[in-house]
């Protein structure tokens, strides 16, 4: 799950960078409307955690810059304006969620878990996946009647193959949904992972298609 | 209290009196004087036409025929009312050949003409002829002519006085109409709430109470504008107070995650920082609300502006050593004016605060006081980021920050600089700093 996370405020912008790394996110993190802009078109987001007093370009700006271009991105904004006029102006220039300053950590987390939970078309708040659930609350998985707490980027590789069912998904893909900028990732960072998780499930809980890359079985 | 109307009442009432006082006066002293003369015509016409009567005279002389009806006059010894008067003759032995009131010793006067006499404690005005064989008198007391005259006096001053009270019934009520407009303007303010701040209506305002009116209206404006300022300002600080209060949260929730020791650490100083900049925050805008113009009451002082910034200077080596910035002080000339000492160290505190802050490590700090010809300059300059021209403006604008610096200012310290200037009539500039790199802030203090 790659987050993009727009804020200016250095102290807000690093605790929160911190906090969502350690729930297993990839977070970029940027300052000002216009890289968000910017970094907006070049990258795939799952979702985007977006400031509205931003320097350069305006929060609002960068959002109707993204719906302009048909982008279905989940948009939570986070922001210190809390007049209704506001909340209104930011859900109908296309947020899907909007959350006042100053918030609990906990609260920002269960509306990324929500809001993706909705973009991927799921009601339940777990994912199933054949015998696999994954909660996305408490990062446990259950699998051939062995459930575990993972960590965050077992959990955050887990949450990228259970997402497509049956879909390939190539070494670089995993690590770009699970590494944010400035991360040093090991050429090996993602068999690791995976070998761990096939140490705590067994080795079918995901499938190797030789070439191609990893993908979980829909059944 | 006093009262408009009360006060034209009473003012107006004492006048007419005064007036009516005055008018009866002048009456009286003018009737007073055509009584006189009119009495005296009397005299002299009773005198003349005796004379020329003398054979009545002789007659009465002869005979002592007194007429019947004057019989009484005889015993009085008074002369009442102002047609009674005394007779008398002499005839030219000297005696006493008729008195109208024989009872009446008035003495026989030498002089011919008009007389005043004094007689038995009396003032008395007559009028004396003396003839070939005799001496015609005729006299009259004065009081009885001037008890005349106040009579008269008294009968005009009597109406002057009975129309005051309708007078003053009049005036009460035309001036309780005139003050109708007051009332009403009150009566539209008192329905006013505090904040509804639209001007007074001056339609069927009379002439005196337009510049009254005229006034509060300016000043509802003036105070509408403040307000909206303060409104504006509570909005923006309650909004710049949820940043660090977010940052806070965030921070402790980071903490309370923590799993190793180190992080923890790294948490606690995060936090610690995220405190600290709430507490600068706090202390910002209280000084801002406390050197707003408006709030400034304490006395200005002879204050050596070479002398403050040193010290001030000095306070922040320790910080400049830190950051490894090069920080420098000089001064030249008398350079003391006067001003408020506490508002003068804060302006120079935050000048040299926000130098210090926005120059990266390595740079330099100067600080300078010189006497001009018309002003005292207070330069700060740094070789930091600079502030671009189009920013210049609105750097004094509370809560601005100039985008791009990461660093956690709390956009009030040049608000605060530009209100204690504004206090001093001090003029701030921004130029570039030396070389044309980083800032220099000038705040002239006229002389």
């Amino acid at each position: 799950m790659r987050l993009l996370l727009v804020e200016d405020d250095p102290m807000i912008g690093e605790s929160l960078r911190h906090a969502l790394k350690g729930d297993g996110y990839a977070v970029d993190w940027v300052t000002d409307g216009d890289t968000a802009a910017e970094s907006l078109e070049i990258e795939q987001y799952d979702l985007v955690l977006l400031d509205l007093g931003l320097p350069k370009q305006s929060g609002i700006e960068v959002l109707q810059g993204v719906r302009k271009r048909k982008d279905a991105i989940p948009v939570l904004i986070l922001t210190a304006r809390d007049a209704v006029s506001d909340r209104v102006i930011g859900l109908d220039a296309g947020a899907d969620d909007y959350l006042v300053k100053p918030f609990a950590l906990a609260e920002v987390e269960a509306r990324i878990r929500a809001l993706l939970r909705r973009k991927n078309g799921q009601a339940e708040p777990v994912m199933r996946c054949g015998d696999a659930t994954l909660n996305p609350a408490t990062k446990e998985l259950s699998y051939g009647g062995k459930a575990e707490v993972l960590s965050a980027r077992e959990y955050a590789l887990m949450h990228c193959l259970m997402e497509k069912p049956g879909a390939v998904l190539s070494r670089p893909q995993l690590e770009e949904k699970i590494y944010g900028w400035n991360e040093e990732v090991a050429s090996n960072a993602v068999e690791v992972l995976i070998h761990q998780l096939r140490k705590k499930y067994g080795t079918d809980i995901i499938r190797n298609i030789r070439g191609l890359g990893y993908m979980v079985a829909k059944q | 209290m006093t009262s408009i109307r009360r006060y034209l009442l009473i003012s107006l009432l004492c006048a007419l009196l005064a007036g009516s006082l005055v008018i009866t006066g002048f009456t009286y002293l003018n009737a007073k004087e055509e009584m006189d003369e009119l009495f005296d015509a009397h005299l002299k016409q009773i005198a003349l036409t005796l004379k020329r009567q003398q054979e009545a005279v002789d007659l009465l002389e002869k005979e002592h025929a007194i007429p019947h009806d004057l019989d009484t006059l005889k015993t009085k010894t008074k002369i009442k009312g102002e047609e009674e008067f005394l007779i008398q003759l002499w005839d030219d032995d000297a005696e006493l050949a008729y008195s109208s009131h024989p009872a009446i010793h008035y003495p026989q006067l030498q002089a011919d003409g008009l007389t005043d006499e004094m007689f038995e404690g009396r003032a008395w005005r007559s009028y004396v002829i003396h003839t070939g064989d005799g001496v015609i008198q005729v006299s009259q007391p004065l009081k009885a002519r001037s008890s005349m005259v106040r009579e008269m006096a008294l009968k005009f001053i009597v109406p002057l006085l009975m129309q005051l009270p309708i007078l003053g019934l009049l005036i009460w009520l035309a001036i309780g109409r005139s003050l109708l407009p007051l009332k009403t303007i009150s009566e539209a303010i008192q329905k006013r709430s505090s904040t509804s701040l639209e001007p007074l209506t001056q339609d069927g305002i009379p002439t005196e109470v337009q510049p009254l009116v005229g006034e509060l209206n300016e000043l509802l404006q003036r105070l509408g504008h403040s307000l909206k300022i303060q409104r504006q300002f509570t909005a923006d600080a309650a909004h710049e107070l949820r940043t660090p209060l977010t940052a806070i949260q965030l921070q402790l929730e980071v903490l309370e995650r923590a799993k190793t020791d180190a992080e923890r650490q790294d948490a606690m100083q995060k936090l610690a920082a995220g405190i600290q900049r709430s507490i600068h925050l706090a202390q910002q805008l209280l000084l801002l609300a406390r050197m707003e113009p408006e709030a400034v009451s304490r006395p200005h002082v002879p204050v050596d502006m070479a002398e403050l910034a040193r010290f001030c200077t000095e306070q922040f080596a320790a910080q400049a050593v830190a950051k490894t910035i090069n920080l420098g002080f000089a001064s030249e000339g008398d350079c003391t004016i006067t001003g408020d000492i506490e508002g003068l160290r804060v302006l120079v505190n935050n000048l040299i605060d926000n130098a210090i802050r926005y120059t990266p490590a390595g740079g330099s700090v100067d600080v300078g006081v010189k006497r001009g010809e018309n002003a005292l300059t207070l330069e700060v300059s740094d070789s930091g980021l600079g502030i671009p021209p189009a920013e210049r403006e609105r750097v004094f604008d509370r809560f601005y920050r100039i985008t791009g610096t990461n660093a956690l200012g709390t956009g009030l310290g040049l608000a605060i600089v530009k209100a204690i200037a504004d206090h001093h009539q001090a003029s701030i500039g921004i130029h570039d700093g030396k070389d044309g790199r980083g800032t220099s802030i000038r705040v002239a203090f006229p002389l």
